[in-house]
């Protein structure tokens, strides 16, 4: 008899389970195959720790550690920039990088050194690039910063072979910059900010605030900014929080969707702390709490 | 036969399942030791796969939608709620090994990101290849990237390469 499983499993009732179990371990394992397929489409390029450095006259180091975690050999660079976030007149965030910098400016990129500049990472491997400096004795006490650019990009193969394709085909790779960033503290450092303006329309079912801040003292200004809008009674119906960066001034917006909130008098309020989560408490210069409120009728 | 057949069937798709697994595990391993040597913070991921058109034939376009089988798919993973600044330089040509060029086309509907992995539901950038936002609570953004490749009725058979450029940038910190 060569058909073994009539034979082990007996009763045709038996047999119809015994397929049943085969079909069910087949589209099993295919739920299982497919599965890992479509995990492998999407694979780790690189990943960065930390994202930001604190280095000061005491420790003069800091290091980032860069991790290729695609399946491909890539070329991993380093860039040291100047830059710092600014906003435009809507209140959108950018970075603006000044590749020439004067005496004003608080950049570390002129005597700040990484090392090394750029490797080649197989897959799996790391590499720590460590940064150090020193700052002139000339310059004030202050936090001078400079933006590390971590550039990840693949590694072309050179093929010498004659170029024999019988079709079109394309070949896109992907190179990722990630711009972190390194504060420098020389001698006393401290930091704080004031609200300088503080505007808001409202318009589609959205309050729009625009939150104009200085930053005191001479280092940045790393905090959140909270809004919580309160109704009559003093109850929290809406409530915000942002990180925010504020290295000379900064205007950012903040938008509340308010199109479940009834009509009536309601109040804002803008609270800046520096509270940050995920840095280590020596790293963080504290500063005061700056709380301010206004009435907003909707 | 059929015990051999299932018994086949078991075989090979271990053996094309285990270097998969393996794979990802050596990525999740890899991925635990960046923490522990560096910081108790979470590590910075950009995970991305590539765009793929497929063959190509002169004389016609292929197009692709982002979300849609060959759509490049990215995910950030980094730290929550940080706030990101992403921008993209696109090719628009491809350089083919013997030097001819392949016209491709990204269009602001082509450019899709969401903190769901379900591109259905993902919003469309209109901006200029620029995008300002954050990461969600759990540190993660998804984004998705399709694009349009138009082949000349002449176009020499070849492969042609370009790089998707993409800048992250941290700009709460």
């Amino acid at each position: 008899m060569k058909n073994s499983g009539i034979r082990k499993y007996g009763t045709k009732n038996n047999l119809i389970i015994y397929r049943d179990r085969n079909i069910f371990l087949y589209i099993l394992l295919l739920i299982i195959f497919g599965f890992l397929s479509s995990a492998a489409k999407i694979y780790s390029q690189v990943a960065i720790n930390p994202i930001a450095i604190y280095m000061d006259e005491k420790n003069r180091s800091g290091k980032i550690v860069v991790q290729n975690t695609s399946k491909e050999t890539r070329k991993i660079e380093i860039e040291l920039r100047y830059g710092y976030p600014i906003t435009d007149q809507d209140g959108k965030v950018k970075i603006k990088y000044n590749d020439s910098t004067s005496s004003e400016d608080p950049s570390a990129v002129e005597w700040l050194k990484v090392f090394p500049c750029s490797v080649l990472l197989n897959p799996g491997e790391s590499q720590t690039f460590r940064f150090w400096g020193q700052s002139p004795e000339s310059l004030p006490d202050q936090e001078y910063w400079a933006r590390p650019i971590i550039i990840s990009q693949p590694v072309k193969n050179q093929s010498f072979e004659e170029n024999n394709f019988d079709k079109i085909t394309t070949n896109i790779g992907t190179i990722y910059r990630v711009a972190v960033s390194i504060y420098y503290r020389k001698g006393n450092v401290n930091t704080g900010v004031n609200i300088e303006n503080l505007t808001h329309n409202i318009s589609y079912g959205k309050i729009n605030f625009l939150i104009g801040l200085r930053r005191t003292g001479n280092a940045a200004y790393l905090g959140n900014i909270i809004l919580r809008l309160r109704d009559e009674g003093g109850k929290i119906v809406k409530e915000i929080k942002r990180e925010t960066a504020v290295y000379f001034t900064l205007q950012p917006q903040i938008v509340l969707d308010i199109a479940d909130l009834s009509k009536g008098e309601y109040k804002a309020e803008i609270e800046l702390n520096t509270e940050r989560k995920g840095v280590q408490t020596s790293d963080i210069l504290n500063a005061p709490r700056v709380m301010r409120k206004l009435s907003v009728l909707l | 036969m059929k015990h051999k057949t299932t018994l086949l069937i078991i075989i090979v798709m271990i053996v094309t399942v285990l270097p998969l697994r393996k794979t990802i595990a050596q990525n999740n391993f890899a991925t635990a030791v960046a923490v522990i040597k560096v910081s108790v913070v979470k590590p910075n991921n950009i995970k991305g796969s590539e765009i793929v058109f497929g063959d190509i034939y002169p004389g016609t376009e292929q197009s692709i939608e982002p979300g849609d089988v060959g759509s490049a798919e990215f995910v950030i993973d980094g730290e929550e709620d940080k706030q990101v600044n992403l921008t993209f330089s696109l090719p628009k040509i491809l350089k083919g090994k013997n030097g001819d060029d392949l016209a491709i086309d990204f269009e602001t509907n082509d450019f899709g990101y969401g903190y769901e992995d379900d591109p259905s539901n993902a919003k469309f950038l209109n901006q200029n290849n620029f995008l300002e936002t954050f990461l969600d609570e759990k540190g993660k953004l998804y984004f998705w990237l399709g694009g349009k490749i138009t082949a000349d009725i002449n176009q020499t058979k070849d492969e042609y390469e370009g790089n998707i450029d993409i800048l992250l940038e941290y700009t709460a910190n």
